[in-house]
């Protein structure tokens, strides 16, 4: 079951990833006795992945896999039942007549699970990412510890499933991308959700709510400026449009069309004063000559 | 609701409310950028009367007047309007 606000963006966050892929099934019943996987994901071999654009998250996902993430670090246990889901869920696979491929299982650890990494055998294969651990082969299970992995755009994608400061600094790189990267794209809508379904009142939230709120404080903020700054420009040209029709009468359609279009606020400033100040032959010729530079 | 529809209907929501924030912002600029170019910096506490002007129409018409009138007669008019903004209003009569 998953635990948290965090753990259900996680969750969301892989769906929104692997789904152009194959199918992913949140919550798969693993037993009878009601245990549940958070993420199961099926590559289907007739589609043309995608998922690869999230460097080493596609990378981990390139076969049937089950995903538990983990915003607290799991201890031994939580890391021993994770094991035991997976064995479990892969017998009840292979009981069905037709059965799919069996996964193997990612965990997602936020922090570095000592006691699970000791006790159950987990090692870093030579070559491996910082970051990335396997278990013994028997047992198919891998290990992501999400603090350890490398700053790069390889791993912004997992590291955005991370918590306190790897969390803050992804969101950060996020930001920094381009709203069409495919990170942006997958991840902005999902931390936006979850920030949304934070309780108003204070006192229901839970002190995760407030981290997660802290955490993607600045995406939202960055938005409402981006809209924001949208409005100033269409004031600034409403502003133009009509002190020049106060001044001279209606506006040409040519010259409309230039402000209109206009999205430097220091230019609608300079037009807006030369509205205020100058003759319409000199507000005509600027906003032309701005056409024609 | 799909994660896609949840967030975009709060970005409908948003974005008319950032939209028309803004705007009014940008009449509040050009009201005081349009003062300054004909007669130089607006005194603070009528720039104040503008920046704290919530109305679009209003901030219009004051944008026209300082285009085309007196520096006096625009002081004239934000000051009239603060006044009509902080004046009592009369009593009204009680429903019962």
């Amino acid at each position: 079951m998953l635990r948290n606000r965090f753990d259900q963006a996680v969750k969301d966050l892989c769906r929104e990833s692997l789904e152009p892929d194959g199918t992913f099934e949140s919550d798969a019943e693993a037993t009878p006795a009601t245990q549940r996987i958070d993420g199961w994901f099926i590559p289907d071999p007739s589609r043309t992945p995608t998922r690869n654009r999230f460097g080493l998250f596609g990378q981990i996902t390139q076969e049937a896999c089950t995903l538990e993430p983990f915003h607290a670090t799991p201890d031994g246990d939580e890391v021993g039942e994770c094991i035991r889901k997976l064995w479990n869920f892969r017998h009840v696979l292979a009981l069905r007549k037709s059965a799919p491929p069996l996964p193997r299982l990612w965990i997602l650890s936020s922090g570095r699970p000592e006691i699970g990494i000791e006790d159950f055998r987990f090692v870093r294969p030579e070559g491996a990412a910082p970051g990335l651990y396997q278990g013994p082969r028997r047992l198919f299970t891998g290990l992501v510890v999400i603090s350890e992995l490398l700053e790069t755009r390889e791993t912004l994608l997992l590291r955005l499933m991370g918590a306190g400061r790897t969390l803050q600094r992804a969101i950060a790189e996020l930001k920094a991308l381009p709203r069409e990267a495919p990170e942006s794209a997958v991840a902005l809508p999902v931390l936006l959700r979850y920030r949304l379904e934070v309780p108003a009142d204070p006192a229901k939230r839970t002190s995760d709510d407030e981290e997660f709120l802290m955490s993607t404080y600045e995406i939202v903020e960055a938005w409402k400026r981006e809209q924001r700054q949208a409005g100033i420009q269409e004031g600034l040209q409403k502003a133009v449009l009509g002190l020049y029709e106060a001044r001279f009468g209606v506006v040409q359609e040519d010259l409309a069309a230039i402000v209109r279009a206009e999205r430097d606020d220091a230019t609608l400033s300079d037009w807006l004063k030369l509205t205020g100040t100058g003759t319409a032959d000199e507000v005509a010729a600027r906003l032309r000559g701005h056409r024609a530079s | 609701m799909t994660t896609y529809e949840i967030v975009e209907a709060w970005k409908r929501e948003q974005q008319q409310a950032g939209i028309q924030e803004g705007r009014l912002e940008g009449w509040q600029l050009a009201v005081l950028y349009v003062y300054e170019a004909r007669f130089g910096v607006l005194q603070e506490d009528l720039a104040a009367i503008v920046r704290a002007e919530r109305d679009d129409a209003t901030l219009r018409d004051w944008l026209i007047l300082t285009g085309t009138r007196t520096a006096d007669e625009v002081a004239a008019r934000l000051r009239a309007s603060r006044e009509a903004t902080e004046s009592p209003s009369a009593p009204t009569p009680s429903a019962g």
